[in-house]
């Protein structure tokens, strides 16, 4: 089966983030994207407009440097749900959870609201905090 | 292209939260079945096991006042995962709840969900509803 555009753009993100590309994945966010990062963690909160989102990225990018791996992705014409695992060593933590992360894009195929929950909530907020 | 039989299974399952019928809603889920939910309120956190899970139902549904309304908007689905993009709504005394949540399930070869994840597109909405 041929990818949904959609998914080639979530998947492209995805091998951006994992070889720490963030101009690549800022290429493929909307002017006004949206970000809610869930939890109760120095992450946790909504970021809006693709400059916040990036800043918030970038954030999480440098102190968690973390590996993703997809697990499954759903694709219609404007969402993505990817489910990934991710991995991630900081100072003596470790991280070891599996998110579920429900996109919404526009016609064009960019992103432009993002939520991340991951499946062990107290896991990660430990990890972040 | 025809929809995954998963598609239908969720929206059936909507369907069956919607009218309330908790007996029949429990069947789609695994005694094991773990719960997240997001946000910063009363009732976020993780629930596990499918007891602990009607539990939150039934709480819900008690302060709702006869509980949530769920209109799908999109549903996505795989042979082990599904996606729900549903408008929620429900009012509370003189509060009234209307957003997008975004919902992730895992779903077994068996059709019962495993685990799932809510979270909304107006978080403080949702926070403030609940607080």
């Amino acid at each position: 089966m041929t990818e949904h555009p959609n998914a080639v753009t979530v998947l492209r993100s995805f091998e951006a983030w994992n070889s720490g590309d963030l101009d690549v994945i800022r290429g493929y966010f909307t002017e006004d994207a949206i970000l809610h990062f869930a939890g109760n963690n120095a992450m946790s909160g909504t970021y809006r407009g693709r400059d916040a989102v990036m800043d918030a990225l970038g954030r999480a990018m440098q102190g968690w440097g973390p590996h993703t791996e997809m697990e499954a992705i759903l694709a219609s014409d404007d969402h993505v749900i990817a489910f990934f695992h991710a991995t991630a060593e900081r100072d003596d933590k470790s991280l070891d959870v599996v998110h579920a992360m429900p996109i919404k894009l526009t016609a064009d195929a960019k992103l432009t609201e993002i939520w991340f929950l991951a499946n062990d909530q107290s896991a990660y907020d430990q990890f972040w905090s | 292209m025809a929809d995954h039989p998963n598609v239908g299974l969720l929206r059936e399952a909507i369907s069956t939260f919607n009218q309330g019928d908790f007996d029949a809603y429990r069947e789609y889920f695994t005694e094991d079945v773990v719960w997240h939910v997001g946000g910063n309120h009363p009732l976020s956190g993780d629930y596990r096991g499918r007891d602990a899970i009607f539990e939150y139902f039934v709480r819900v549904r008690g302060l709702t006042g006869g509980g949530l309304r769920s209109e799908p908007q999109d549903i996505l689905a795989d042979d082990s995962h599904g996606g729900v993009f549903t408008r929620v709504t429900a009012d509370r005394d003189d509060r009234h709840l209307d957003v997008v949540l975004a919902q992730a399930y895992r779903i077994n070869p068996d059709g019962k969900f495993t685990e799932y994840w809510a979270l909304a597109d107006d978080q403080d909405a949702v926070n403030a509803f609940w607080a």
